[in-house]
């Protein structure tokens, strides 16, 4: 919705230039190793033994990526990852943006003790929750599914979703909702008119949180799935029996996704940290 | 079309009361300001009759219809919102249109019916513009158009000028009195600024504390204050107050004596507190029986005319002259209360205005 956003020129003050430089050195540093999976990646298979390692992929060859992507379980795992992806950040939205709402908006009673216990789940370690969480599913005859993966990465995902949704909601004065009701609309109306619209940024963020921890979990995943794994669990189940071209190529597949996602989702991103919009 | 019942209306947020049991009568077609310092209660007032705040206790009726749980959309209201509150992503016209669509007014309707608002408020050009693309007095002019165009039975505005800059708010004042005017529709118009309120409403409700404290037309409220917040919130100078001692009709102000345009009960030798304007005061450079004794403290030349600061006794007066009276710091002056502009204003020991 809105322009894009304009940054005043500003001259490279010598603080600046400092700062772009130790952004720059952290990004280096995050990215580096990255880079160097994904060279390992395309590389023939014997090249991986090279030393000095190639800082390039020379000669590029797609045989380790076509040789994890054919291994057996790899491609299903791939696709069920995306769809329990996907379900996360539907159920984490529609789940988080009636919380956050009401945390943003209303003053109710154990308002504070509910932020604090939104907050807390995040202080189970997910071995606590895995385990009887699986005896559940079974139970539930839901084990080993996608849909038992994708309700706990929500539960994973919904403190933050929570709180990103009612710092964004906080942002949209609520004289504008007034405004709209006093023209006819419910309260329900005005927020689906107005305030979610507005909010389309922040809301965006929060969907990128969810599905990068939900592509990147792999404990939970792991522990509730036996035939049907999620990628990061079948990569993980096969670490140990696998050998190092194998690994890098699973590297790379892993990390492809979530960064396209990212990328698309970047300047959602940015308004989450509280980059001013235009 | 229709008139407001407000009807002992109490409502209090976290033990403190915004509003103290407030009855209020606004006429069909009337324009109502209510006027007050901030934390007066004024702007809760408002949300209580749009229906964003439902009161503690007592009633409000639109016309014969009892709102008093109503929901805002429901009341036949429109709102103008101090900061506008138009809607950032809606281009103008999705905005004015908003509300008709909500009550799913055919497609032809809700056209001619932007355009013609768009009209009334000179706007047409913008129709295509979103919010953030326009300057602050086109923005004001949208959330008007927005309100006009649901016909509604009351229209509330609360501070809708005071964004703008001082220019553009004297423009903008004329202009809305006009058009209100015109309309004849129920206005209920919160401000601080009581040049606002003397010049646009039809009857002035001043508040202070939650309560309405005096409730007239904006000459009278003026003219006769009823007590001495209403006499020094209002006006600028803000009226005289002086302490005096009763006698019958008459008061006693450092020891000079000076008749009351109506009589008092008050018993001999209380003390009270008279109120007068500076433009009532008839400044003598020379003395003259029944006026009393000053001295210029301080000359204010404010264009039109010289506002002189004047020590009477332990007394200070103001009281505006042509500017060609010759005077200067230091010069004795004896100041005449004009015949029948002397307000009684209650004992002396009253509080004044707390901010």
């Amino acid at each position: 919705m809105s322009a894009a956003i304009r940054r005043p020129r500003r001259r490279a003050t010598p603080q600046r230039q400092l700062a772009y430089a130790a952004a720059g050195l952290i990004t280096a540093f995050m990215l580096f190793p990255l880079y160097l999976i994904a060279v390992a990646a395309l590389q023939p298979r014997t090249a991986v033994f090279d030393y000095p390692r190639a800082l390039y992929p020379s000669p590029f060859s797609i045989e380790s990526m076509a040789f994890f992507l054919n291994a057996t379980g790899i491609l299903p795992a791939l696709g069920r990852s995306l769809v329990i992806g996907v379900m996360t950040v539907v159920l984490a939205l529609a789940l988080g943006c009636p919380a956050g709402y009401a945390v943003a908006r209303y003053r109710f009673a154990g308002r504070d003790l509910v932020q604090l216990l939104i907050v807390s789940v995040r202080a189970f370690p997910i071995l606590i929750l895995a385990i009887p969480l699986a005896v559940t599913f079974i139970n539930w005859n839901l084990y080993d599914s996608v849909l038992s993966v994708a309700l706990v990465h929500t539960v994973m995902a919904l403190p933050l979703t929570i709180l990103l949704a009612a710092s964004v909601f906080l942002r949209v004065p609520s004289e504008l909702e007034e405004a709209a009701m006093s023209m006819g609309t419910s309260r329900f109306g005005a927020v689906w008119r107005i305030v979610l619209p507005l909010s389309r940024q922040g809301l965006g963020a929060a969907a990128l949180f969810a599905f990068v921890l939900s592509w990147n979990e792999v404990f939970a995943a792991a522990v509730l799935t036996v035939r049907n794994p999620t990628l990061p669990a079948q990569i993980v189940g096969a670490l140990g029996q696998s050998p190092l071209p194998f690994r890098f190529a699973g590297g790379l597949a892993l990390t492809l996704p979530a960064l396209v996602f990212i990328f698309f989702m970047r300047p959602y991103l940015f308004s989450a940290f509280g980059q001013a919009r235009s | 079309m229709a008139g407001i019942t407000i009807e002992s209306i109490t409502k209090s947020f976290a033990g403190v009361t915004a509003v103290d049991n407030v009855s209020l009568t606004i006429e069909d077609g009337e324009f109502m300001v209510l006027l007050g310092p901030s934390g007066c209660g004024k702007t809760t007032l408002l949300r209580l009759i749009a229906g964003f705040d439902l009161p503690d206790s007592g009633r409000i009726a639109i016309g014969d219809r009892d709102v008093t749980d109503s929901p805002p959309g429901r009341r036949d209201i429109a709102m103008v919102f101090q900061s506008y509150a138009l809607f950032p992503h809606l281009r103008v016209s999705d905005n004015i249109a908003f509300g008709l669509r909500m009550h799913h007014v055919g497609k032809d309707e809700v056209t001619s019916r932007v355009r013609e608002a768009a009209e009334l408020m000179g706007i047409e050009a913008l129709l295509n513009r979103y919010p953030t693309q326009l300057s602050g007095g086109q923005r004001q002019r949208v959330a008007v158009a927005r309100a006009l165009v649901m016909r509604p039975s009351v229209i509330l505005m609360d501070e809708p000028l005071s964004n703008l800059d001082a220019l553009l708010r004297l423009q903008m004042r004329a202009e809305l009195k006009h058009l209100l005017q015109d309309i004849k529709t129920t206005t209920v118009y919160v401000t601080h600024d009581q040049v606002e309120a003397l010049s646009m409403g039809d009857r002035t409700a001043v508040m202070r504390d939650g309560a309405v404290l005096q409730c007239a037309s904006p000459m009278e409220v003026y003219d006769r204050p009823g007590d001495i917040f209403v006499a020094t919130f209002i006006g600028n100078p803000p009226m005289n107050i002086v302490r005096a001692v009763a006698r019958d009709s008459v008061v006693k102000v450092e020891g000079v004596e000076v008749a009351l345009p109506e009589a008092s009960n008050l018993p001999a030798g209380t003390e009270v507190s008279i109120g007068i304007r500076a433009e009532n005061i008839e400044v003598h450079t020379e003395a003259l029986d029944g006026a009393l004794p000053a001295t210029v403290a301080v000359i204010e030349p404010l264009g039109s005319h010289l506002l002189l600061t004047l020590a009477v006794g332990a007394e200070s007066i103001k009281a505006s002259v042509r500017t060609d009276f010759a005077v200067k710091r230091g010069d004795p002056l004896w100041l005449e209360l004009r015949q029948g502009s002397v307000r009684l204003l209650g004992s002396a020991n009253q509080s004044g205005p707390s901010d």
